[in-house]
């Protein structure tokens, strides 16, 4: 079952099990609304008069129980409780977490780990990375209108390169900063090759901190044979606002959704006390025991 | 083998002839029979009719690879696909409507019929307009004629329909045409395929490649 393989597969990692606990105090999740979403909780009183709730996420369980310890590589496989389809439901993820000081070294063994956990599902995965500070650094260094940038991030979440065109035509953008915004829109590329296309662009040199960063995990990544199977795609906007460096998204050929995300995560790491870093990722087990045809998960 | 979910009517057809003209041609789709799905082993694609509404559906789900759906689709219900390229053909306008003679006064809640109610609570919303949107199905027309609404949102083309209703457009504030979308995960594990599609496609729309209309058979 793939439930037992992926344990399995942390375990020989050396990667210890975290349990989380069914609930935690609601205060956790105010504190990190937006971290959450809109979701809503279920809460309950406890009998001391403290308002809980129902785990809706097992990252910030790991992050409140990382204090006073300077690095945790921790594994889980658990529920979590939020709504679906207009009801509470109990939802099944796995995930790991490395909290600490992280090198790229370290950004690419969890990367590598998402893969590996995907290949377990099937012969055909791919994994995209993005990364949060480069497209920050890109938009605030091309000077654009807040209204403009805010629209090119909408036209990257949907590869709608021409609707850079649009942007152009419509005098919000230069010339050179729209045919580099178009290429980058439109970018799906191995992550080898895909970093050495940005190592060439002239318009992203005030990026070449965060672009070297991704050449080191490019080669840590190639180093073995799963770094085929990572594409740089910058596609991936959505949850901007928590991760702060390298993101990524998994996917398997015969499941029409991605069904594991991850991401370094240290503003939010830093939210709840650590200023050292945070990566993991999580495995929506709950959809792909929906969309496989011999689900045995 | 890439599956395109085709709209059926008028617009499908269209898109059908780009395609054709791309060189994804299945001519089996031309006769007149009763078969759902059409082949083109050669060319590897299939084609399959659907209700314009449901086309993001199919290919959000991944049921079908590739689609073509109008913008006004996509800015309702915001399916979770990428949009790769505006085919230019389905022109028309997302409009706020309403008898030629009326004016907000900006007071108290506006009354709205639509088909697109998310369009238009987003509308109102950035207008900073309070409005009472009322969903309907079909034939807004009628609603602000009836009294049911001051003013409809809905897309116009000629503006014979509103002409006729003695409506007119008060507003127009965004422009639709139909798109090319594709499924995520499709677009990350066929990507020559659906890329070569679309760059096809493409040199349709930029008049590089001629046309050839299509009617098909009912």
């Amino acid at each position: 079952m793939l439930k037992h393989d992926l344990n399995a597969l942390y375990e020989e990692q050396g990667i210890r099990r975290f349990r989380p606990p069914a609930f935690e105090p609601y205060d956790l999740y105010v504190t990190n609304r937006d971290y959450l979403g809109a979701s809503q909780l279920i809460t309950f009183t406890d009998l001391d008069g403290t308002l809980m709730a129902m785990l809706p996420d097992v990252t910030l369980s790991v992050l409140r129980a990382s204090g006073g310890r300077q690095q945790m590589r921790v594994y889980y496989n658990a529920s979590v409780y939020r709504p679906k389809d207009g009801h509470f439901r109990e939802i099944p993820q796995a995930g790991i977490e490395y909290v600490g000081a992280l090198d790229a070294e370290a950004e690419a063994e969890v990367l590598r780990l998402a893969y590996r956990s995907l290949s377990l599902l099937s012969e055909e995965a791919i994994i995209r990375v993005s990364d949060v500070s480069f497209l920050h650094t890109l938009l605030r260094d091309m000077n654009l209108a807040d209204e403009t940038a805010s629209l090119v991030l909408k036209l990257f979440a949907v590869k709608n390169a021409s609707g850079i065109d649009r942007l152009l035509a419509d005098g919000r953008i230069e010339k050179e900063k729209a045919a580099l915004l178009k290429a980058l829109a439109d970018l799906y590329l191995p992550f080898e090759e895909g970093v050495a296309f940005l190592e060439k662009q002239s318009l992203l040199a005030s990026c070449s901190e965060t672009i070297a960063h991704l050449k080191t995990l490019a080669g840590a990544l190639s180093a073995q044979d799963a770094g085929k199977r990572f594409f740089l795609d910058f596609s991936l906007v959505n949850s901007m606002d928590y991760y702060s460096g390298v993101l990524f998204q998994g996917s398997v050929r015969d499941i029409p959704f991605p069904i594991l995300s991850g991401g370094r995560y240290d503003a939010l790491a830093s939210r709840m006390g650590r200023e050292d870093g945070a990566i993991g990722f999580c495995v929506y087990l709950d959809l792909i025991e929906n969309n496989r045809r011999e689900a045995s998960v | 083998m890439i599956s395109v979910a085709l709209p059926k009517g008028r617009l499908g057809e269209k898109t059908y002839a780009m395609m054709a003209a791309a060189g994804y041609e299945c001519p089996s789709i031309l006769e007149k029979n009763r078969k759902l799905t059409f082949e083109n082993k050669e060319k590897g694609i299939r084609y399959f009719w659907v209700k314009p509404s449901d086309v993001s559906i199919y290919v959000e789900r991944g049921t079908a690879d590739i689609g073509v759906c109008g913008r006004d689709i996509l800015m309702e219900y915001a399916p979770d696909v990428y949009e790769l390229l505006d085919l230019e053909i389905g022109a028309c306008d997302m409009c706020v409507a309403g008898p030629a003679d009326f004016t907000d006064n900006g007071e108290g809640t506006l009354k709205v019929a639509t088909k697109f109610p998310h369009i238009a609570m987003r509308y109102y919303e950035r207008a900073g307009r309070r409005a009472d949107i009322i969903k309907l199905n079909g034939s807004v027309e009628i609603a602000p004629v009836l009294k049911l609404s001051d003013v409809i949102v809905d897309i116009v083309e000629t503006g014979s329909t509103l002409k006729a209703n003695n409506l007119a457009v008060l507003t127009k504030f965004a422009h639709i045409t139909a798109r090319l979308i594709s499924n995520k995960v499709s677009y990350q594990f066929r990507h020559e395929e659906i890329t070569g599609v679309r760059d096809a496609l493409l040199r349709v729309v930029s008049g590089e490649t001629p046309v050839q209309d299509v009617t098909l058979e009912h």
